[in-house]
């Protein structure tokens, strides 16, 4: 398969990050820096009028975003150390922080499940969270998953031992949990709420990935894309022209790339 | 615990502001990040908050902390308004609030045209009775100490003002994150500094509650731990606002004076004392005072 990529956002100022398709349109997260690091925003691309709009301002540096199965985007924000709920009437709120009494260290990238539950991993990060810094970031870089029991959110740890993981994503059948750090990509069984199984399935350093309906893996090698077997095999690799990649989504029947000089770019095929 | 103060970058004028033999005493500790510290002149006692853990502290004349409120909206900055009721920059409850003197709280600013406010941080009462304040983003930020609503819906980050008569304007709204805020003794100037840039900035006062445009009157200096918080101005017009270190000293021409070297991270200091001539400071976890050379612009 060959993709003829054109850019179709941008550049903002900031890399763009995060992707999710609300079914008509692309979201995209733009992660400003320094002292306006804040004013980091959410952008929606509309395919049909070629135009993007400001979906939600203010982000903090909130990089990969998602959807819940209860249709509210759901942000992993970074400088402020916690997952967020995009909640449809235009606030925003807290899920859990928390594990063991101690706040988890700075959420890159999550995926929500057909039970509403959120995954995540987080990374030991040299970026500036944001106020005062009286919670030290812990050694453990980790996986997580958010549940709801009743109304509150409740956060566990599932496994460890990751090195800054960048990209998490579920198989469509959510039996398999896939996870890319700095040591490459590797994939985890789900058990009974647990990971076990844990194996490497690739050693490259990839960022985004995100998964096809036939199991296939498709993920940002930097300038390439590359598509993956379940198994890890690659399939294919596309030469990506928009420079150095971030994060890639299918919307439609197209495949959109966002990129660390803050563009959207969009392939067809 | 009394230890002499340490200063470094100390100008010839620093002395005569803070004794070269100058004790800083430790008067109370536990917090997890306390600030909005406050006197009142009315009976002698003492006001601070511990943001993180959701209270604000008291100390009457004479006698030890006690809780007078938790929890408390993670409240931050305090002062008093004209007729001594407590006014409290409410942090996560994105509001301003007071004390009534049956001890309800009345909410005086929550939305500007229509929309809410972000999270007040400290406050300061003008002797015509206008209350300022500058509003921060940091309780939809800030991990620890968050507002339950964590959108920003301004777009804007700035001072504001509440008339006499109870209007709400934001005379300021360019910068970034304002933090710490003091009128010059004769109220001419308003300082406010920002966190982000660490800056102090400083705006003249219209008689119509406007302010001129922005001068910068002085780049905070250091790489050590600390930023521009807390800021308060003495009766000849000194600036005293956290920093890089500890407490920055600069005279009314916005040159650095000294610096104070407190032991913690600094998060603000209020004047205070009968004579005015006590500084007490915050750290994050603690409470100090030092008497000072120059009385402290009082507080109503």
């Amino acid at each position: 398969m060959a993709w003829r990529f054109e850019r179709v956002a941008g550049p903002f100022e900031g890399p763009a990050a995060g992707l999710a398709w609300d079914g008509a349109g692309m979201l995209f997260s733009i992660l400003s820096q320094g002292p306006r690091a804040g004013e980091g925003r959410i952008l929606r691309f509309d395919p049909k009028l070629g135009e993007t709009s400001v979906f939600r301002p203010f982000t903090n540096r909130t990089s990969g975003i998602a959807f819940g199965r209860d249709g509210a985007l759901y942000g992993a924000q970074e400088l402020s150390r916690r997952i967020v709920r995009f909640d449809p009437d235009g606030s925003a709120s807290l899920l859990a922080t928390h594990v063991d009494g101690r706040m988890h260290n700075l959420p890159t990238s999550l995926a929500l499940d057909s039970r509403g539950r959120v995954w995540f991993c987080d990374s030991k990060s040299p970026l500036r969270t944001s106020g005062p810094l009286i919670y030290p970031q812990g050694d453990l870089q980790s996986i997580f998953i958010l549940h709801k029991n009743n109304d509150t959110w409740v956060l566990r740890r599932l496994a460890s031992a990751l090195d800054t993981p960048r990209a998490i994503a579920l198989s469509p059948d959510e039996h398999t949990l896939y996870v890319a750090d700095r040591q490459g990509l590797h994939a985890f069984t789900i058990s009974d709420d647990t990971l076990d199984a844990r194996r490497r399935l690739s050693e490259r350093a990839l960022t985004g990935l995100n998964v096809r309906h036939d199991g296939c893996i498709l993920a940002c090698a930097g300038t390439s894309l590359l598509l993956l077997e379940a198994s890890g095999a690659v399939r294919e690799t596309w030469p990506f022209p928009g420079g150095e990649s971030v994060n890639c989504a299918f919307g439609g029947q197209d495949l959109y790339v966002t990129t660390t000089a803050g563009e959207l770019w969009r392939g067809r095929s | 615990m009394t230890q002499k103060v340490e200063t470094d970058r100390a100008a010839p004028g620093l002395a005569r502001l803070i004794a070269r033999e100058s004790q800083l005493e430790r008067i109370h500790e536990g917090m997890s990040f306390g600030e909005g510290p406050v006197w009142n002149r009315r009976d002698g006692s003492f006001w601070w908050v511990d943001i993180v853990g959701d209270t604000i502290w008291r100390r009457p004349r004479g006698g030890t902390a006690e809780v007078f409120m938790r929890p408390s909206t993670h409240a931050n900055g305090l002062t008093f308004d004209r007729e001594g009721r407590l006014l409290v920059a409410g942090w996560a409850s994105r509001s301003v609030w007071r004390i009534e003197p049956d001890g309800r709280r009345y909410t005086l600013a929550s939305e500007f045209g229509g929309r809410k406010i972000n999270s007040p941080n400290d406050i300061v009462v003008q002797s015509n009775g206008a209350i300022w304040f500058t509003d921060s983003p940091g309780a939809l930020y800030n991990p620890g100490m968050e507002a339950e609503d964590l959108q920003q819906y301004l777009d804007f980050q700035g001072v504001f003002r509440i008339g006499p008569e109870g209007s709400l304007t934001a005379p300021i709204r360019d910068t970034v994150y304002p933090n710490g805020l003091a009128f010059t003794p004769d109220e001419k100037t308003l300082y406010v500094n920002d966190s982000r840039l660490n800056e102090i900035r400083a705006y003249d006062m219209r008689a119509d509650g406007t302010c001129g445009p922005m001068r910068l009157f002085h780049k905070l200096e250091g790489t050590e731990p600390g930023i521009a918080d807390g800021m308060k101005v003495d009766r000849e017009g000194n600036v005293y606002c956290t920093g890089p270190a500890g407490v920055h000293v600069i005279g009314p021409d916005g040159k650095l004076l000294g610096r104070l070297l407190i032991p913690d991270h600094c998060t603000n200091m209020a004047f205070g004392d009968d004579d005015w001539r006590s500084l007490y400071i915050t750290t994050y976890h603690a409470l100090y005072r030092l008497r000072v050379g120059v009385p402290g612009v009082e507080v109503w």
